[in-house]
């Protein structure tokens, strides 16, 4: 289901591996603007893994997608109080679920 | 003054500005300003050291930091203002100085700047500084904006907690300021017991643990742990998660104690402001209109100011020719010194000068404001598409008022890939310099009436934006060919922070952007400036045979100009042109008035009959604007790409990238032109 391209190493960043979602549990980039959903695992390679730690994308942390761009990509997500655009493809690497 | 500091650090004791060469005194006190990005610590900055400041390198890295001092009962403090950073441990060249800063920074005391209007945002990296010094003190600034927000910061709570001075205010506020200062003063001579302690989960604490009782201290044994768990045989990935969790996690533990909100995350205000900039209809209009007003704004507000400049030079000028003769200076040097290089220095300064002074202010405005990252936030999904990213579009915005500036801009782009394709396509940007020679010729040939016209130079504000539309196109263009050929790779990750809108104190950034510029423009004069003049004239006034060694060069180059639409005087101005546009136009017109001195005049009438009388048709108008777009870039932006780059293999390449494209773009318009000619 999910494209191939998310299981080619990117130069940096990227997924780690292929992206098992749990029942329940859905990928960032579909999150809808305007909803919220928490944080259940990183799938994401270094350095853009360490970059959306230290924002707070840890498990159980809440996330908002605000807005996206006229084109649809980027988004922006709401995160302990940031504001940061990222490309699907990267949130695509992020887990979440729908909050609790 | 001595202190008893803390935890052991390294000692290197200095701050070496390599391009100033400034070494400071070891008699001022140190002070490290820290914070995560979009705090306001710039302000805090410029607030603390008014105009005593500039900027420099970061030792061996072209990273920019700004060294600065103040003065408060009679002590002297120096302040170096690190690059902001999300933490101390990530791997961009901006979070290995400001590690470099703090671990090295022996006895400094490093004042840690936050967020009040959102505390567990940036007193995360606080939590990471404690690790490595107690010797600190932490500023909530923006406490207006978090009184807006109506979050509530507890500080003397939170200096319990965490053991160090804790004060809240805002850099506009005067006051504020002073107390800060105070604070500093007192700090910078008390040693701080009891400093918070960031606990990491119990597997690394207790490795970290073993490491401090061999003696070594906790934030060293922590980077040890940090870059290689399994020598502790502890499992990578989930170390390294907890470790990064670890800071957060106490931030939070620590918000919950010592802060208070009353409504939720984000202000009505900045999400509808979001929703117009960013909105599927609004978003680019907003932008063009915006551009087109910054346009209007330099091209009006600069007319006066370069003729009022001008005619200042010259009267000065003036003196300077009675005294050369007064003091029987022989003519070929009076010449070469009135007419050549003092003549050209200040036609460049009187055209440089205000636009930058309108141009740059007014985007440093919108840059405070917040509005630019929005931009690259609009444009990203275009440029990743040609193999960039959003953040071009800001360096483009950049050489729009000097191509020298967008390079340098370019920093902010942080793969190195993606970095060089921005750099290698800046110059197809116009710069200021370029805006007369284009709105001249589309006065002249087009109908376009400059300012002095009814619609107020509105119209010549839109062709300055048809045309930047054909620049940008072509650039996008040029950055996809690249991406695709020499500059292969995938495109990276991007994390851009919107930051919330805040109002810029207008004044004063007019001010001190106005100053920089002047600086700015002035150095260029000095370098570039002069010896263009001298070249410029020695070129038309020695003669070989009858003609001067200008036309000479002219009747060399004119074949290869007539294939391009254009002839050989306008090639050698392009080529003359090299240490600033400013002078093409008025080389051009001195060429064909075979005179040895730029001329008088640029009115519209003047260059209009020179131009016609000399062959020229709407085709070499159109061809020559489309070379002033693409051809090499000046100088100063040449050395820039060098400093940037450190390679001469890319200079050179980023010199002849754009020619090709107007090479080619001019042949073909010629061709199209004659064909069409043909036709009818």
């Amino acid at each position: 289901m999910e494209k191939h391209k998310d299981n080619i190493l990117k130069e940096s960043g990227g997924a780690l591996t292929e992206n098992v979602c749990n029942k329940g549990e859905y990928t960032l980039e579909k999150v809808a603007v305007g909803k919220r959903a928490t944080v259940v695992s990183l799938n994401t390679r270094q350095p853009m893994r360490r970059r959306l730690l230290d924002l707070g994308f840890l498990e159980g942390n809440a996330i908002e997608c605000i807005m996206k761009s006229p084109l649809g990509d980027p988004r922006a997500y709401l995160v302990r109080g940031t504001l940061i655009a990222l490309r699907s493809e990267d949130a695509r690497t992020v887990t979440v679920k729908n909050e609790e | 003054m001595k202190n008893d500091s803390k935890l052991p650090r390294g000692e290197k004791n200095e701050f070496i500005d390599e391009t100033a060469n400034v070494q400071l005194a070891r008699t001022e006190e140190k002070i490290i300003l820290a914070g995560v990005p979009n705090v306001g610590k710039s302000t805090v900055f410029n607030a603390l050291t008014g105009m005593r400041q500039h900027t420099g390198n970061w030792t061996g890295k072209t990273v920019e930091c700004a060294f600065g001092s103040f003065s408060f009962k009679e002590r002297r403090f120096s302040v170096v203002d690190i690059p902001g950073t999300y933490s101390l441990y990530a791997h961009s060249s901006e979070e290995a100085v400001a590690r470099d800063a703090i671990v090295n920074g022996g006895d400094s005391l490093v004042l840690i700047v936050c967020d009040a209007s959102c505390p567990e945002r940036s007193l995360t990296l606080a939590l990471q500084i404690l690790e490595v010094t107690s010797h600190a003190v932490i500023f909530f600034n923006l406490s207006d904006e978090a009184k807006r927000c109506r979050v509530f910061v507890d500080p003397k709570k939170m200096s319990e907690i965490l053991g160090v001075p804790v004060i809240l205010g805002t850099a506009k506020n005067k006051k504020d300021v002073a107390s800060l200062q105070k604070l500093i003063c007192k700090a910078a001579d008390e040693k701080n017991e009891g400093v918070f302690i960031t606990e990491y989960p119990e597997k690394t604490e207790s490795v970290i643990k073993m490491l401090e009782e061999k003696g070594m201290p906790r934030y060293e044994a922590a980077e040890k742990v940090y870059t290689a768990p399994e020598r502790f045989g502890l499992e990578k990935k989930e170390t390294e998660d907890g470790m990064a969790s670890a800071f957060i996690h106490a931030c939070d533990e620590i918000c919950k104690k010592t802060v208070t909100r009353e409504k939720g995350n984000r202000s009505r205000r900045d999400t509808i402001l979001d929703k117009v900039f960013t909105g599927k209809y609004t978003a680019y209009p907003i932008m063009s209109l915006l551009l087109i007003f910054i346009f209007w704004l330099t091209v009006k507000g600069a007319n006066y100011p370069s003729s009022l400049l001008w005619n200042l030079f010259s009267a000065v000028g003036g003196h300077f020719d009675l005294f050369l003769s007064s003091i029987d200076c022989p003519a070929f040097i009076h010449s070469f010194l009135v007419d050549g290089v003092y003549r050209v220095t200040s036609w460049i300064v009187s055209v440089m000068l205000p636009p930058m002074a309108i141009f740059f202010p007014l985007f440093t405005l919108l840059e405070d404001f917040g509005y630019l990252p929005r931009v690259a936030f609009n444009l990203d999904r275009s440029f990743k598409y040609c193999g960039g990213c959003g953040k071009q579009a800001l360096c483009m915005c950049m050489g729009l008022g000097c191509n020298a500036v967008g390079v340098t801009g370019c920093r902010i782009i942080d793969s190195p890939r993606e970095r060089l394709i921005a750099i290698l396509t800046n110059t197809m940007i116009p710069c200021n310099g370029r805006f007369p020679l284009i709105l001249t010729l589309a006065a002249v040939f087009f109908g376009v009436r400059g300012v002095s016209a009814g619609n107020g130079g509105l119209l010549s504000a839109a062709s300055l934006f048809l045309v930047l539309v054909l620049s940008v196109a072509v650039t996008l263009c040029a950055s996809k060919l690249l991406a695709f050929t020499v500059l292969k790779g995938e495109p990276s990750s991007f994390a851009l922070e919107l930051p919330p809108f805040r109002m810029p104190k207008i004044g004063e950034t007019l001010v001190r952007s106005v100053f920089d510029r002047t600086v700015f423009v002035l150095g260029r004069a000095v370098t570039a400036a002069i010896p263009a003049g001298a070249v410029i004239w020695l070129l038309s006034n020695i003669y070989v045979g009858d003609l001067s060694l200008l036309s000479h060069a002219a009747a060399f180059l004119d074949p290869a100009g007539q294939l391009m639409g254009l002839d050989g005087i306008i090639l050698c101005a392009f080529i003359l042109g090299l240490p600033a546009n400013e002078t093409v136009l008025p080389i051009i017109l001195m060429g064909y008035l075979s005179g040895g001195v730029l001329p008088e005049s640029d009115s519209v009438l003047f260059v209009s009959e020179v131009l016609t009388a000399n062959g020229w048709t709407l085709t070499t108008a159109v061809c020559t604007i489309v070379f002033s777009l693409f051809h090499w870039p000046c100088a100063t932006t040449l050395l820039t790409v060098k400093k940037e780059t450190g390679s001469l293999k890319w200079t050179v390449f980023s010199a002849l990238y754009p020619t090709f494209f107007g090479i080619i773009l001019c042949i073909i318009i010629n061709l199209l032109s004659k064909a069409f000619a043909f036709v009818f």
